[in-house]
């Protein structure tokens, strides 16, 4: 039990030594650079689970994680000591491992180099932090279990509400036309109870998705004037309800905001509904105003207003100024925790500012952003590239009549797809193998070599064999083609469509074709080749009427680049004139414009259906945005 | 010749309340109850206009719509996306996929039928 007498190094006070070696908490260990014991205090044989006194074993054999002590030792080496680091140890005993604290220190002790080693158990500390961890784990599943299940629930409560309030309705439809009147009243409570229940289920899964992070921000461009418009119109009835008046105050030459249409909207009408809600014959003014950095918008109301205490926990969810408000007034109490929510979400946030008795006024501030240097939070997902980079399927045209080529090569180039062109069999052969295309369309009466030779070499090589062949031919002879090998035998003159979709079955969809419209023949070579580069076909003209002429002509292109300032015809008449032709309603128009558009000339255009893209450093990078995110 | 809608739904009591107030103005129904049906019909029947339902057993409304916007005697008709979730993406999976114009459900039958009017004018009014 007598530990060996100090050294002189330390101390010479054997009492000092007599301290350490009692303490009840802190572990004293000394022991030789290859961790044999020297010194061990009375704590450490406690907390080792060894008889007072026993020979130890080396402290290697302690470790739980030996990799946890090489690291350590490797940390000391480096600095030459080692403070507070936390480690595993087994007990001599048999018992639980335990955790500790430990501090190293190079030190002389009896006359050799040595290591004191100071220790501190933690285990219990390290048990309530797993408890804890365990207990987050816990607590954030259960968050995600409830939000999904809000998720569900609501949905499943939607279903049966969606039929009491459409066959409410129904009916009383139907009892109008039927002169039976006198059930209408109670028809319409039954509605609008519905639509009432629906608005806070509604609101309650908007809560519960902003709560569990699965709301997503859809950034777009936003003109002002036409969500104003919008609210207006929404309302009008709102205010009427308590007699109020409905006010818009808005400047002229609002920029086109970039944010969620969906969001501003419900933030804009939360606010403008509750004015209207806790107003009564008085008035509700939604003004709204540019300051450099920000648009705002304010709204007004003369109403019952709140007071400080009420402001506090405005924006809390579920809590309106006091219980006896949703008695008088309804609603869920979310509608403000949701518009604030909402309108962080979209880097800006509402406040408010009332007087009792007074009104109140509420703000929402929203970041006037631009295109380029908006943080973009992650976009929900879009379909997928049509093309994804990558060029069109090739098909190998083999004929020895030009027309042929120049007839068919269109129709494909049209429809996207890359065409090498051969004249004679020889040709051919040499291109299939060089160039292995997708599919091949094969004439049969070509001179010297003939088609049904190339074929039987084709279907004889390997390396060619898995090919697709077309025959097109002015014979007759199907049964004979498919013998040899041929995939399809088609008969000249060829059928458009028949053509297009035997080669589509063989070689895929290809990316379509893009009619380029620009004035500047720069411009449009410069555009075709990043276009073609996406492997799609494209077509490219110089002015509106050839635009409007070669749409005619053709069949309706994946999607049409147009460029603003050309003479004659500009680019807002040439798309306005599109877009009232049924057939293009649907095209697909990027515009690619050097122009600092004005805010109505923006408006046009995107009322239009225009994607709006600057010239500019940044324009390929935008136009291969648009394209990826193009319909398929 | 009034209007031909076709009604892609699977839920019986929204497919009969959608189609009897349609019905009742003037436009002439009918229904698929799946997207492969309802890709189908579409070939078959040319309808003026699709009501599609994004949730749909065997194919979904995405893909369906896909499909139709895909198939170059079908392309040309107008599909208005119906989704009861309501939730943001979907509209723009629906554009996506080639959707016309997209309405949440329980439909709000005014704008749901301005909407149809714009896409499906009808030659008597």
């Amino acid at each position: 039990m007598n530990n060996p007498p100090a050294p002189l190094q330390l101390s010479d006070d054997h009492q000092t030594i007599r301290l350490l070696d009692l303490s009840p908490s802190a572990v004293i260990i000394v022991t030789t650079k290859g961790g044999e014991f020297l010194f061990a205090n009375r704590r450490a044989y406690e907390l080792i689970g060894a008889a007072q006194g026993t020979p130890l074993p080396n402290t290697a054999e302690l470790y739980v994680d030996l990799d946890r002590r090489a690291e350590l030792l490797a940390k000391f080496k480096a600095q030459g000591w080692l403070r507070n680091e936390e480690a595993e140890f087994k007990r001599l005993n048999g018992q639980a491992n335990i955790w500790i604290l430990l501090s190293w220190e190079r030190m002389t002790y009896n006359a050799q180099s040595a290591l004191v080693v100071w220790m501190f158990d933690i285990t219990e500390r390290k048990a309530a932090e797993a408890a804890m961890e365990e207990a987050r784990d816990l607590a954030e599943r259960a968050n995600q279990t409830k939000a999904e299940f809000l998720a569900n629930m609501s949905h499943e409560l939607r279903t049966p509400l969606n039929a009491i309030i459409g066959y409410a309705q129904i009916l009383q439809e139907e009892m109008e036309d039927s002169g039976q009147s006198a059930v209408l009243p109670d028809l319409k409570r039954i509605e609008s109870a519905g639509k009432h229940l629906l608005g806070l289920i509604n609101d309650m899964l908007d809560l519960s998705k902003i709560e569990a992070g699965r709301m997503e921000v859809y950034l777009e461009p936003v003109v002002l004037p036409r969500l104003l418009d919008e609210l207006q119109s929404m309302g009008t009835q709102l205010a009427a309800a308590k007699g109020n008046r409905l006010e818009f105050v808005v400047p002229e030459n609002l920029p086109v905001l970039r944010t969620d249409y969906t969001k501003l909207k419900q933030s804009l009408l939360n606010l403008m509904s509750n004015g209207c809600k806790f107003t009564e014959n008085g008035l509700v003014r939604l003004t709204v105003s540019l300051t450099p950095e920000e648009v705002l918008f304010e709204l007004r109301d003369t109403g019952i207003g709140m007071t400080p205490a009420q402001l506090e926990k405005l924006f809390q969810a579920f809590t309106q100024a006091d219980a006896s408000t949703t008695r008088q007034f309804g609603g869920t109490g979310l509608g403000l925790a949701i518009t604030r929510r909402l309108c962080r979400m979209l880097g800006g946030d509402v406040t408010v500012t009332s007087t009792p008795g007074e009104g109140s006024v509420f703000t929402i501030n929203l970041p006037l952003r631009e295109e380029e240097d908006a943080a973009e939070p992650p976009q929900p997902e879009r379909a997928p590239a049509a093309a994804s980079g990558a060029a069109g399927p090739l098909v190998l045209l083999v004929d020895d009549d030009p027309q042929i080529h120049d007839l068919i090569g269109t129709m494909l180039a049209r429809e996207g797809y890359r065409v090498e062109h051969a004249n004679g069999g020889k040709e051919a052969l040499e291109k299939a193998r060089a160039e292995h295309p997708t599919v091949i369309l094969l004439d049969v009466m070509m001179p010297q070599v003939d088609g049904w030779a190339v074929l039987g070499i084709l279907k004889a090589d390997p390396a060619l064999k898995d090919i697709p062949v077309v025959i097109v031919s002015l014979l007759d002879e199907r049964p004979l083609g498919l013998t040899l090998g041929a995939a399809e035998f088609l008969n000249k003159p060829v059928d458009r469509s028949r053509l297009i979709d035997t080669v589509r079955a063989y070689a895929g969809a290809a990316s379509g074709c893009v009619l380029v419209v620009d004035d500047n023949e720069d411009d449009r070579e410069v555009a075709s080749r990043v276009l073609e580069a996406q492997g799609f076909s494209v077509a490219s003209v110089g002015d509106g009427p050839s635009a409007l002429a070669w749409l005619e002509a053709n069949p309706v292109p994946a999607l049409m680049l147009l460029d603003l300032l050309m003479d004659g015809m500009n680019g807002f008449s040439l798309l306005d004139k599109i877009r009232h032709n049924p057939t293009l309603r649907e095209l697909q128009v990027v515009v690619l414009s050097a122009l600092d558009l004005s805010s109505d000339d923006q408006e046009f255009l995107i009322e239009r259906g225009a994607t709006i893209i600057p010239k500019g450093p940044n324009a390929r990078a935008a136009l291969l945005k648009a394209l990826k995110s193009m319909r398929p | 010749m009034s209007v031909r809608i076709l009604l892609v739904e699977d839920n019986p009591e929204n497919r009969d309340m959608l189609s009897r107030r349609l019905i009742r103005r003037g436009y002439q129904m009918s229904f698929a109850m799946d997207g492969a049906q309802a890709v189908q019909l579409t070939q078959a029947e040319l309808p003026d206009l699709v009501l599609m339902d994004l949730s749909l057993p065997v194919m979904d409304g995405w893909e369906a719509t896909r499909r139709l916007k895909a198939d170059p005697a079908t392309r040309a008709i107008p599909v208005i996306a119906l989704t009861a979730h309501a939730m943001v993406g979907d509209r723009e999976r629906a554009v996506a996929a080639g959707a016309d114009d997209y309405d949440t459900k329980p439909v709000d039958l005014e704008r749901l039928l301005e909407k149809i009017q714009r896409l499906a004018p009808d030659p008597g009014s």
